[in-house]
C-alpha cells in the first residue's frame, strides 16, 4: 500500500481480520513464512487457544468496527489440540453463517477454513482467496458503524 | 395424562396444605382483554414480607388472591420467567403450551429442579393481541370490550364493531405447533385440537426466497426500530444469564447509540444464544414497545436447527441441546 498519498488517491484494498488456531493454522502461517510464500498483505492475524474459543460476538465486533471480512481457521476435524473443540465450532459457526445469510449480509464476509500447521502452501492460497472473494464484494457496509467525524 | 381439576381448588390446596410456597398465576388486570400476574406466597413461605401480618389476616389475603385467578385467551404473559425468582422455594406455576416448553428448556438447562416445582398445565388456543384487535376495529383498545360468544364487540365512533376472536389472536399463536402443555402434573381443561400447520409459514418462504439485498432491507427496517430497552431479553425466559453480554462494559459489545448498526449486533448475538433454545413463545415480540419482528429471526434460527438436527426446543428434557454437543457427520461444505 502506497503512503505518500492521502487516502482518497488511494485505491481500495480490503482489510481482513484472521482468527487463527494456536496449533495448528497459526502455525500453518508460520510455515508460510518460513518457506517464502506471498499472500496478499490485507490480512491481519489474531492468535486464538482454539477455533472453538472465537465467540460469534468477536466477528460480529470486528464486522461493526470496520473490517471487511473475517476469517476463522482452525484444525481439521480430529485434529484438534483439544480433542473437539473444532466440532464444537462448526456447529456454531454454521449456526452464525445461516444467520447472517438470511439477515442478508454478503456471503463470504465471514469465512472459515481448516489449515493444519502442514499446509503452509494451503494458507497461503485461503488467505488469496478470501482477500479476493472480500475484494469483489467491496468495502463492508452493512454492519459497520457510521463513524461520525467532528 | 395428568389429572384434570379446577384452578382455583387446586391453587388453595396446594397453598394451605403447604405443597407449594408460592404459586404463580394470571388476574384479569384494569384494562380490557388484559391480564396481570399474580404470585399467591403460602402461609409455609418463610420469606415472604407478609410473614409479619396475623395468621387470620395473612389466611385471609391468601383466599382473596386464590379467588382472583383466572385463566382464559388474555392471558399472554410467560411466567416461567418468574421461576429464576424463586428458585430454591417450592413454587406452583400456570403454564400454557408454549410457557410448558420453556419449562422443559430451563430443567434442561438445569436452572430449575422438578422437585420444587408444581406445573399446572393450562390448554390453550392462542391469546388475544390487544394492539391487533385495535388495529382491526380503527380505535383505542383501552376502551370496554364484550365478548359475544366467538366475537369481540365494542362501541366506536357511533357504531358498534365485531372482530372474530379467532382473527384477534397473536401471530405466534396461529403458528403454534403445541396448543397443550408437554409437561405438567395437573391440568386445568381438557386438551385443546391440534390444527395441521405447514413447516414454513408464506411470509418466511418468500423471505428466504428474496434476494439478500431484500433480506437486508427487511432486517435494517426491522432493527431501525429498536431503542434498546432491552424488554425482549428481560421477559425472555432463556434469558437468565446474571450478567448479561448486553449490559458489560468492559468490553463493550454493544453500543449505546441511535446507529442501527448497534441494535443490530445486541440482537444478532443475542439471536446467536437462542439458537437451538428459542421455543417460539412470543414473549419478546409481546413486550416489544416499538413493534420490532424478533420473531423472523427466531423462526428461522429454529427451523434451521429442527432441520439440521432434527431438535426442537422444550420438548423433552432429557435430550441434549444440539449446540452444546457434536457429530463428526456435521455440515463442513461451508468451511473450505
Amino acid at each position: 500500500m502506497n503512503n505518500d498519498h492521502p487516502s482518497e488517491f488511494r485505491e481500495w484494498q480490503p482489510r481482513i481480520l484472521a482468527f487463527l488456531c494456536n496449533w495448528c493454522s497459526y502455525a500453518g502461517a508460520d510455515l508460510a513464512g518460513v518457506s517464502r510464500l506471498q499472500y496478499p498483505p490485507n490480512v491481519r492475524i489474531i492468535r486464538v487457544p482454539c477455533s472453538g474459543r472465537v465467540n460469534p460476538a468477536y466477528i460480529l465486533k470486528a464486522l461493526q468496527d470496520g473490517v471487511d471480512g473475517v476469517l476463522v481457521s482452525g484444525c481439521h476435524p480430529g485434529d484438534c489440540h483439544y480433542l473437539t473443540g473444532n466440532y464444537y465450532a462448526r456447529r456454531k459457526f454454521r449456526l452464525l453463517k445461516e444467520l447472517l445469510d438470511f439477515v442478508g449480509v454478503e456471503d463470504g464476509r465471514v469465512q472459515f477454513s481448516w489449515v493444519s500447521a502442514a499446509e503452509g502452501a494451503k494458507f497461503s492460497q485461503v488467505m488469496t482467496e478470501v482477500t479476493e472473494k472480500v475484494r469483489a464484494l467491496g468495502p463492508n457496509r452493512r454492519l459497520a458503524k457510521r463513524i461520525v467525524k467532528m | 395424562m395428568p389429572k384434570q381439576v379446577d384452578l382455583k381448588t387446586i391453587a388453595r390446596d396446594l397453598l394451605t396444605k403447604g405443597k407449594v410456597e408460592v404459586f404463580i398465576g394470571y388476574q384479569a388486570a384494569s384494562l380490557p382483554l388484559a391480564a396481570a400476574p399474580l404470585i399467591i406466597h403460602g402461609a409455609k413461605d418463610s420469606v415472604d414480607a407478609s410473614q409479619s401480618m396475623a395468621p387470620d389476616a395473612e389466611r385471609d389475603m391468601m383466599a382473596r388472591k386464590v379467588a382472583a385467578l383466572i385463566f382464559d385467551d388474555r392471558c399472554e404473559m410467560n411466567l416461567v420467567n418468574y421461576l429464576h425468582k424463586f428458585k430454591d422455594r417450592k413454587t406452583a406455576v400456570v403454564v400454557k403450551g408454549c410457557d410448558s416448553r420453556s419449562v422443559v428448556g430451563l430443567l434442561q438447562e438445569k436452572q430449575v429442579d422438578r422437585k420444587n416445582l408444581v406445573i399446572i398445565g393450562a390448554p390453550c388456543r392462542g391469546v388475544v393481541d390487544r394492539r391487533h384487535v385495535a388495529k382491526l376495529m380503527g380505535c383505542d383498545a383501552s376502551r370496554e370490550v364484550d365478548r359475544e360468544g366467538e366475537h369481540f364487540r365494542f362501541q366506536c365512533a357511533g357504531s358498534w364493531k365485531r372482530v372474530k376472536v379467532a382473527d384477534a389472536i397473536y401471530t405466534a399463536c396461529r403458528e403454534c405447533q403445541v396448543h397443550n402443555p408437554v409437561i405438567a402434573d395437573y391440568w386445568i381443561g381438557a386438551p385443546v385440537p391440534q390444527p395441521d400447520l405447514p413447516e414454513l409459514t408464506a411470509e418466511m418462504e418468500a423471505l428466504r426466497k428474496a434476494s439478500p439485498d431484500h433480506r437486508w432491507t427487511r432486517f435494517h427496517k426491522e432493527m431501525s426500530k429498536c431503542i434498546l430497552c432491552y424488554a425482549c431479553r428481560n421477559l425472555c425466559p432463556a434469558c437468565y444469564c446474571k450478567t448479561c453480554f448486553a449490559d458489560a462494559c468492559k468490553p463493550k459489545w454493544v453500543g449505546r447509540t441511535d446507529d442501527p448498526s448497534d441494535a443490530m449486533l445486541f440482537h444478532l448475538q443475542r439471536l446467536m444464544h437462542l439458537g437451538g433454545r428459542c421455543t417460539g413463545c412470543g414473549a419478546c415480540v409481546r413486550g416489544c414497545p416499538m413493534n420490532v419482528d424478533l420473531r423472523l429471526y427466531n423462526d428461522h434460527l429454529r427451523s434451521h436447527v429442527k432441520q439440521e438436527y432434527g431438535f426442537m426446543a422444550g420438548m423433552d428434557s432429557a435430550v441434549h441441546p444440539p449446540l452444546a454437543m457434536y457429530s463428526m457427520g456435521d455440515c463442513n461444505e461451508f468451511i473450505r
